[in-house]
């Protein structure tokens, strides 16, 4: 029986064979696939687009909803970002909404105790606690904490209620903690922020160099588009310049294994080198290009610390030269532990005028205690070689949050910025917001206040006296995590937070408000390559679930500044406040689409202009605000003729570095199957089986030496706090010998107890990819 | 295909370490037994059911994992010729072994807990039936999306017979069978004779 079946099969098959001969079986294009299956006209399940909730790819999802309940998910084929493939988070987001767990009603804390309430009394309290404390202690003793997941509408609710409403510029997101580096290295280089490239630049570079990045985990689908350009062309190399082999080393053709923060000096070595062997593009560097240096010996940013600031001056190239001649190949070597013949070959790539060459990066490069000058770095090397802002020739920056740019940047939901790229330092800036948003004169405070770190070392030590988080878990994500924890137990500020699962930071809360994710209501997110998508609202959120936004409005409107906030229904509200952000937009390079064009488009890429999204900024041909004949213009630097910054910057060691009493290097990440502190892929079955716990990598000699296998538990010791671990050795990454690393998504192994919050004095982003620990078996 | 009884002694090895983030280990935990003869397609679906979120969800791996790379999955997966010699089965052909990077969707199981219960419900295929008349050729029940090629699943040596078709050596599949969203939005003629105003002037 069993073999007549067989027997069937084979001839079945060998039959197929047959008939497919002559055509392809396998379509050519694995991400660019068309099928005559038509999802939209299921008269059962109804499918809507929606950009995934996850990271800062931005892929785009087909969601279909069944009974009011979101029941799969596609990957949408129309759209441009993903064309049809998701990864495994992608495909589970419907998984992510019916955790048993869900917050549904609002909780307060009462006597000690967490207990119901109403909607209604929960948001009056949050009302009145807010507007007694900033009476009494002034506007900046009260705060807003957000995030890169807060989508465009959310962020805009919150920019404007703390600073046209409450006064204060206390006002940040967890993306500081993810991309102020590569906001403040685009500023600093370009004088505005965001990516000049796009996606389209994987179908056309050669060179595909990933500085610090393990994008086959933590950008699965981009990395895909860029496998399958390397399938199509045999010429295209993948590099990796990493501490420690991952996935994405596998499919590398060249790997550099440099010693944590030596990434500054290999960046100056592949400088110097296409400097001194005539490869300059002069003329492009001659018309587009500035030298500049800024103070050095900068500090770390740590309490007590010190460091140098002040201005920053222009040099010449021969300045800039000299500068660079410390930065031989036998140095850059002799720090990173690279051989020379590795960065000289990365170099030689680099320097010929015949490959284009695409950089990438994320957390490796932006958390990091020089991130700004490493970001900088990056960018020099393409401005000397001219290759920049061309299909498959540029510096591309990529973000870890689904709104990162959309909410965070863009809005600018931080401390300093107001929406447009604009600042609360420059006068014209807070008088044309203030205009905008028809407040007085005077209303928003001139000077920053406290970025995250700082804000959360002002609820530790008692000058913060209330704070509203959103969107985030800081409880599980602050670096020396319990050096806060206690500090807030102690002094015990007024603590709002909104969330949809129970997390350490609804532990510590006073208020806590149910909230409605993803297509539970309509928004915006904005992501990496400056494409903006709409989504409707598919299905209803649980209970007293509402959007953030929402809750800001409601609250808003109880302390007294409903004006600011005219729109009524929560449709209204999506509307209203995307159509506001936008008119800060226009005019400034960062034109986004109408709101009933993003309704339609499966997201348009600013600066759009005339309805036409902008795929490659500051060339002309590309970007409608470069004029004709002028090539490139790097107009976000007005001061310097609309030329990019070229910036010394020298190698500096870190805050923490290992030693004798703490002699290995502590790293943390993410894994492929979890979202940040997993509060919502826990909760997915498959993702939790999958990658059910935290565990320590360690590199296999270092574990003989330790007397460790895969599974033995280790104790990590740092100058700051402890936590035991399971061993993996030689597992899905393997670190560099000295190296160890642990994920950050499990609640119940907090590493952050052990990490360090010293952070790039010039972004204020903490380094959470190098401090120093002991290892002791258990 | 002599690697087996060495991944078994790993396995055993690894068993008490699973959950440690490595990819050497992996679980065959609670997925059932994997076999090739069902008693009703409704039994098959059932088990490949409990291997994904929804229809259309990239299933879990249901074996341990060795190493990474495509060249590894595929040296089972793309033909099916490579049987486990643990459970006698065949492997699974993928659909689409195009799309290089396996393991971006398709992920191990090394637990059977759970971290929070689920109260979703995700999208189950739909039972088979056939148009009209109950000789004629079934509609496809599932999703095609990332699974246009019928014969891996229909005609590989890993397909339950409950699945393989009972007809001779046709190939063209989908001219006779179609999708069930087609049974569901019944063709309904737009016009009739002589009241053909949606066709004037174009």
């Amino acid at each position: 029986m069993k073999e007549s079946r067989r027997q069937f099969i084979k001839t079945m098959a060998a039959a197929w064979a047959a008939a497919v001969a002559g055509q392809a079986l396998v379509e050519p294009n694995a991400l660019g696939r068309s099928i005559n299956e038509d999802l939209l006209a299921d008269p059962q399940v109804t499918w809507s687009k929606a950009p995934c909730r996850f990271c800062g790819t931005g892929c785009g999802v087909m969601v279909g909803v069944r009974d009011g309940k979101v029941v799969a998910v596609a990957g949408d084929l129309e759209n441009p970002v993903n064309r049809g493939l998701l990864c495994v988070k992608g495909y589970h987001l419907p998984g992510i909404l019916y955790g048993a767990d869900r917050l549904t009603r609002p909780l307060v804390r009462r006597n000690g105790k967490i207990v119901e309430t109403s909607l209604e009394e929960a948001l009056d309290l949050i009302a009145a606690k807010f507007k007694e404390t900033a009476e009494a202690h002034g506007p900046d003793s009260v705060a807003l904490y957000g995030s890169g997941q807060w989508t465009i509408q959310d962020g805009y609710a919150g920019t404007k209620w703390m600073k046209a409403g409450v006064k204060t510029n206390n006002i940040e997101a967890n993306a500081r903690l993810c991309m102020a580096s590569a906001v403040v290295g685009f500023v600093k280089s370009f004088g505005k922020d965001e990516p000049m490239g796009c996606y389209d630049d994987f179908e056309h570079g050669d060179v595909f160099v990933m500085w610090g990045n393990n994008m086959a985990e933590m950008h699965p689908v981009l990395f895909s588009r860029i496998c399958e350009r390397k399938r199509k062309a045999s010429w295209v190399r993948i590099v990796d310049i990493g501490t420690r082999r991952t996935r994405t080393t596998e499919a590398s053709d060249l790997y550099l294994e440099f010693k944590p923060q030596s990434d500054l000096a290999i960046a100056n070595a592949i400088a110097r080198e296409i400097v001194e062997r005539g490869r300059v593009n002069e003329d492009f560097v001659r018309k587009h290009v500035a030298f500049k240096k800024g103070p050095t010996d900068i500090g770390w940013g740590l309490e007590g610390g010190s460091g140098n600031s002040g201005p920053d001056q222009e040099i010449s190239f021969e300045e800039y030269r000299q500068f660079l001649e410390p930065y031989t190949m036998a140095y850059a070597e002799e720090v990173s532990g690279v051989p020379a013949a590795k960065i000289r070959e990365l170099a030689g790539w680099f320097a010929d005028p015949e490959k284009k060459v695409v950089s990438l990066w994320c957390m490796g490069m932006n958390q990091h205690t020089r991130g700004t000058w490493i970001n900088n770095l990056v960018y020099n090397i393409h401005l000397l070689t001219g290759k920049i802002s061309q299909p498959g020739n540029g510096p591309f920056s990529l973000t870890g949050q689904p709104s990162a740019c959309g909410t965070v940047r863009e809005v600018g939901t931080l401390t300093h910025a107001l929406p447009g790229g604009r600042v609360v330092m420059k006068p014209e800036h807070r008088a044309f917001c203030e205009e905008t948003w028809g407040v007085p004169r005077g209303t928003i405070p001139s000077r920053p206040s406290n970025h995250t770190i700082e804000m959360f070392r002002g609820l530790k030590d008692g000058q913060i006296k209330a704070v509203w988080i959103q969107v985030t878990n800081p409880m599980v994500t602050l670096p020396d995590r319990d050096k806060f924890l206690e500090g807030i137990g102690r002094h015990k500020p007024f603590i709002v937070v909104s969330d949809v699962y129970p997390t350490p930071t609804t532990e510590i809360a006073d208020v806590i408000l149910p909230t409605a994710m993803w297509v539970e209501r309509e928004a915006c997110f904005g992501n990496s390559e400056r494409r903006t998508q709409q989504w409707d609202k598919l299905v209803d959120p649980p209970g007293d679930s509402r959007p953030d936004s929402w809750q800001i409005i409601e609250v808003a409107r109880r302390m007294g500044y409903g004006a600011l906030f005219p729109w009524k229904t929560e449709a209204e509200q999506a509307r209203g406040l995307f159509e506001e952000h936008r008119k800060f937009t226009l005019g400034v390079g960062k034109d986004l689409a109408a709101y009933d064009d993003l309704k339609k488009a499966r997201g348009l890429r600013w600066p759009v202009v005339d309805g036409r999204e902008t795929r490659w900024r500051y060339a002309e041909g590309f970007d409608p605000y470069v004029k004709k004949g002028e090539g490139y213009s790097f107009y976000g630097n007005k001061a310097l003729e609309n030329r990019a910054v070229v910036w010394a910057r020298p190698y500096e060691p870190h805050a923490e570095e290992p030693d004798k009493d703490y002699p290995f290097w502590f790293c943390t990440g993410r894994v492929l199957e979890h979202w940040h502190t997993g509060s919502m892929t826990r909760r997915v079955r498959q993702l939790h089986q999958a990658m059910p716990a935290a565990f320590v990598e360690i590199h296999p000699e270092d574990a003989r030496e330790l007397g460790v296998v895969t599974g033995n538990m280790v104790r990590l010791v740092s100058r700051r706090g402890s936590l035991e671990l399971p061993a993996s050795v030689g597992g899905r990454s393997i670190p560099q010998k000295g190296l160890v690393f642990a994920p950050f998504f499990d609640e119940s192994k907090i590493i952050n107890v052990l990490t360090l919050d010293a952070h790039c004095p010039l972004s204020k982003q903490p380094d959470y990819k190098k401090c120093a620990v002991k290892l002791e078996k258990v | 295909m002599n690697r087996w009884p060495m991944v078994l002694a790993l396995l055993v090895l690894l068993l008490p370490l699973e959950g440690c983030g490595g990819d050497g280990e992996g679980g065959l935990a609670g997925l059932g037994e994997a076999k090739s003869a069902w008693p009703s397609v409704a039994a098959y679906t059932a088990w490949r059911q409990e291997l994904r979120l929804y229809d259309g969800a990239p299933p879990v791996v249901p074996h341990p994992i060795e190493a990474y790379g495509r060249d590894d999955c595929l040296a089972c997966h793309l033909d099916g010729e490579a049987v486990d010699e643990v459970s006698g089965r065949p492997a699974q052909v993928t659909p689409h072994p195009e799309q290089t990077n396996c393991r971006q969707c398709h992920v191990a199981r090394l637990t059977d807990e759970v971290f929070v219960a689920s109260q979703g419900d995700g999208l189950r295929p739909r039972t088979v039936e056939a148009p009209g008349n109950p000789l004629g050729p079934p509609y496809i029940p599932h999703r095609l999306q990332d699974r246009e090629n019928c014969r891996a699943c229909h005609l590989g040596e890993a397909a339950a017979d409950v699945i393989v078709p009972g007809h001779g050596d046709r190939a063209n599949c989908r001219q006779c069978h179609l999708q069930l969203l087609q049974a569901a939005a019944p063709f309904e003629p737009a016009s009739t004779p002589g009241g053909g105003q949606d066709h004037a002037g174009t």
